[in-house]
């Protein structure tokens, strides 16, 4: 490190200071802005934590079960059968499962404006429930052994896409089910 | 000819050379990967079915690109990085030449074993590897080996710090590149603890032993994944402080306070574990405030270490220039010595982690993070925490250690200075291209036909951007190369690659301009956040 040496002071050669060098106080700026970088990151964890109070509907949900995935998979299909493809009465829960590479429904229709609860479970490996279309973008694991249960109300009528966000095998990119909102 | 002298003998440089070259092995290969993995996130079909790639190919490329940039690149470097601010920073021989060498055969097999399980196709599992989707047994058992040599690096690191101090070869305190990259070390060691534990319960699983908890599995893997992502982010800073006073030969060191900085690095060890939970901020299992409190919460005081970082790292710069005369309140960043790699670098690495920081808010809060996770908002944010943030920074920090480890000159400066800016550049093309493509809500990790919704149509600027960006790596492995093979020894080995300041001034130098700056970065940063809040409101309700 000679060549170094020849530009600094030697006693900095390693950038080994010794203590009374770099022990200094802070600055007044220095001082503001760690003030300042507290205060942001309070900022951001009061809003997080009372957005809570402020607006309920909007929450990551918070209801999760542990289940059988047989026997989720007969609710899945039991749902299927009657529903799938057909308009959803808003009374009735929507069972959906995940698998290696499709959802358990195609399509449902549902009302705007109306609450819906659903279940959803993977009987396989971990799936990644996306609704996506019309500026809306939710994203939600799906696990196996888990029922995952939230309440959606749509508020605007049209397509929306439910496609499969965590990565489950090579076909994972065709896993599709349509949610059709109508008035 | 000898003009850089230093005590560590030439088994210690081989150590470190040896590391460093397989860092260079590494991120040729994800390299290679993100070629492929850029012309199918395009959705330009032509060019996908033309190189007949198809998804299984598609996942494969993905698995060893995350596997090689993310594990491999990383902490390759990283352990070089260890070996030489605990070595030749410290002015001594490497202790431990054997175990050092034990480490790096054992972190090559591991490699080894997980290249070729994933090029076999029996391993196409992404870099998490979440069971129950099952990779081959090798892809565990090289994982492990791999985290297991290096853990033994990172000890042999803290045992060189000791036998540095007992042997007295540095005076004074420990310098603030080592004290950085000790603080680097300890997270290292959390993450490869809780990775080896949950990897070989995964192997256990694999092979028939026990049974495995998804959910479980996903709290430890991100146990691995997010603290040795801040080891990434404290290395890189560790590197920044390097370079910086590299980069003015030395003449920045009275502007760095570094009782400051080393509050700062400390902080980051304080805040890393509770932050473990922004990882499963939407998964079922886990109750509403563990993830407020862990995910959320604890997250948003990790960036406090980082804010305080950037201003130190600015400030400094600032004041270097303020000192030799140019004194308006923001007048100083037209001076900053674009052409010179550490000073270009410190500035872009800065940018790209301003963006990584500001893109991060909305995903580590509880709520808005139902509208961005898994999207391509994710990549978009970490490409530029870990593309051009640390990969850039580590590039250049090999830019003044190869000349210190080989005594010879870089090949081109100039081709240095182009590669700079070029990675840069497509690193922001292709993030930004990401981040607003996540904001549609294209998913990060599924390849989908991009027709699927008309607002996804700029996906080809993925392939802008990655392609840029991949040229930028070529010509730095081609820079590194032909230095050591046809590098010229001889004196002056970092001309241009030091610019001089003649400083006036010393003490009291003010940063206000720093400070406007760091100001100015926080309101984009509350905006976006409060924005995201905003966003949330207008989507059908959900709870």
């Amino acid at each position: 490190m000679e060549y170094i040496h020849r530009h600094i002071n030697p006693k900095m050669a390693l950038i080994s200071r010794s203590f009374e060098d770099w022990y200094k106080k802070f600055s007044k700026e220095e001082k503001i802005w760690i003030i300042t970088a507290f205060i942001v990151a309070i900022i951001l964890a009061t809003t997080t934590v009372t957005w809570h109070i402020f607006d309920s509907k909007h929450q990551v949900p918070s209801y999760s079960k542990e289940i059988d995935p047989y026997v989720f998979k007969e609710m899945a299909i039991n749902f299927s059968r009657e529903y799938n493809n057909k308009f959803i009465p808003p009374n009735v829960d929507i069972y959906i499962a995940a698998q290696q590479y499709y959802w358990s429904v195609q399509k449902i229709i549902l009302k705007k404006n109306t609450d819906y609860r659903f279940y959803v479970a993977s009987l396989d490996v971990i799936h990644g429930f996306t609704i996506v279309g019309n500026g809306v973008v939710y994203n939600l694991m799906v696990m196996p052994g888990m029922t995952y249960g939230f309440t959606i109300n749509f508020n605007k009528e049209g397509k929306y896409y439910v496609i499969c966000s965590e990565y489950c095998g090579y076909g994972h990119g065709e896993m599709r089910m349509i949610i059709e909102v109508i008035t | 000819m000898d003009l850089v002298k230093f005590k560590a003998d030439n088994k210690t440089k081989q150590v470190i050379f040896a590391n460093f070259l397989m860092a260079l092995v590494s991120i040729v290969i994800g390299g290679i990967a993100a070629i492929f993995i850029a012309i199918g996130r395009s959705g330009i079909s032509e060019l996908f079915s033309l190189l007949n790639i198809n998804h299984e190919y598609y996942y494969r490329w993905l698995t060893l690109h995350g596997m090689n940039m993310l594990i491999f690149w990383i902490l390759w470097f990283e352990v070089a990085l260890l070996y030489f601010t605990s070595t030749v920073i410290l002015n001594q021989s490497i202790h431990g030449y054997k175990i050092a060498l034990t480490s790096l055969t054992t972190m090559l097999y591991g490699q080894i074993l997980v290249e070729y399980s994933i090029l076999s196709g029996e391993s196409d599992v992404l870099f998490t590897a979440y069971p129950p989707l099952a990779a081959d047994n090798l892809f565990y058992a090289g994982y492990i080996l791999f985290l297991l040599g290096t853990g033994v690096a990172v000890i042999l690191f803290f045992v060189n710090i000791y036998k540095a101090k007992v042997n007295e070869t540095y005076k004074g305190s420990l310098p603030l590149v080592t004290w950085g990259a000790a603080i680097a070390g300890i997270i290292a060691i959390t993450a490869i603890f809780q990775g080896i534990i949950i990897l070989t319960n995964t192997l256990a699983w694999k092979i028939g032993l026990i049974s495995i908890n998804p959910m479980t599995y996903r709290w430890f893997f991100w146990g691995l994944g997010h603290n040795a992502q801040y080891v990434n982010v404290v290395a890189t800073i560790a590197v920044l402080y390097a370079l910086i006073v590299l980069g003015t030969g030395f003449k920045t060191i009275n502007f760095i306070n570094e009782r400051y900085a080393k509050l700062a690095f400390a902080l980051v060890t304080l805040f890393v574990i509770p932050g473990i939970g922004h990882h499963i901020l939407v998964d079922p299992g886990f109750s509403t405030i563990l993830k407020q409190a862990s995910g959320s919460v604890g997250s948003h005081f990790l960036s406090v270490p980082t804010m305080l970082h950037a201003f130190a790292l600015l400030g400094a710069l600032e004041a270097t220039l303020r000192s030799s005369g140019h004194t308006s309140l923001l007048g100083w960043i037209r001076k900053i010595p674009w052409k010179n790699p550490a000073m270009a670098t410190i500035v872009l690495v800065l940018i790209s982690f301003g963006i990584g920081g500001i893109t991060a808010q909305p995903l580590t809060t509880l709520q808005p993070n139902l509208n961005y996770h898994n999207t391509f908002w994710v990549p978009g944010h970490f490409h530029f925490m870990v593309a051009g943030g640390t990969t850039l920074a580590f590039m250049t920090l090999i830019y003044y250690m190869l000349p210190i480890l080989i005594s010879k000159r870089i090949y081109s400066i100039k081709l240095v200075t182009i590669q700079i800016y070029l990675f840069f550049l497509g690193i922001l093309i292709l993030g930004l291209s990401m981040i607003m493509l996540g904001y549609e809500g294209v998913p990060r990790r599924t390849l989908i036909n991009s027709s699927l919704l008309p607002s996804w149509s700029i996906s080809p600027l993925i392939l802008v951007g990655g392609t840029l960006a991949i040229t930028a790596g070529i010509m730095f492995v081609l820079n590194v190369l032909l230095t050591i093979l046809l590098g010229k020894q001889g004196e002056n080995i970092f001309e241009g690659f030091i610019t001089n300041y003649d400083i006036k001034e010393t003490s009291n130098v003010s940063k206000k301009g720093s400070l406007v700056v760091c100001f100015i970065v926080i309101v984009i940063l509350l905006l976006i956040f409060f924005i995201s809040f905003v966003r949330l409101t207008y989507m059908p309700s959900l709870y």
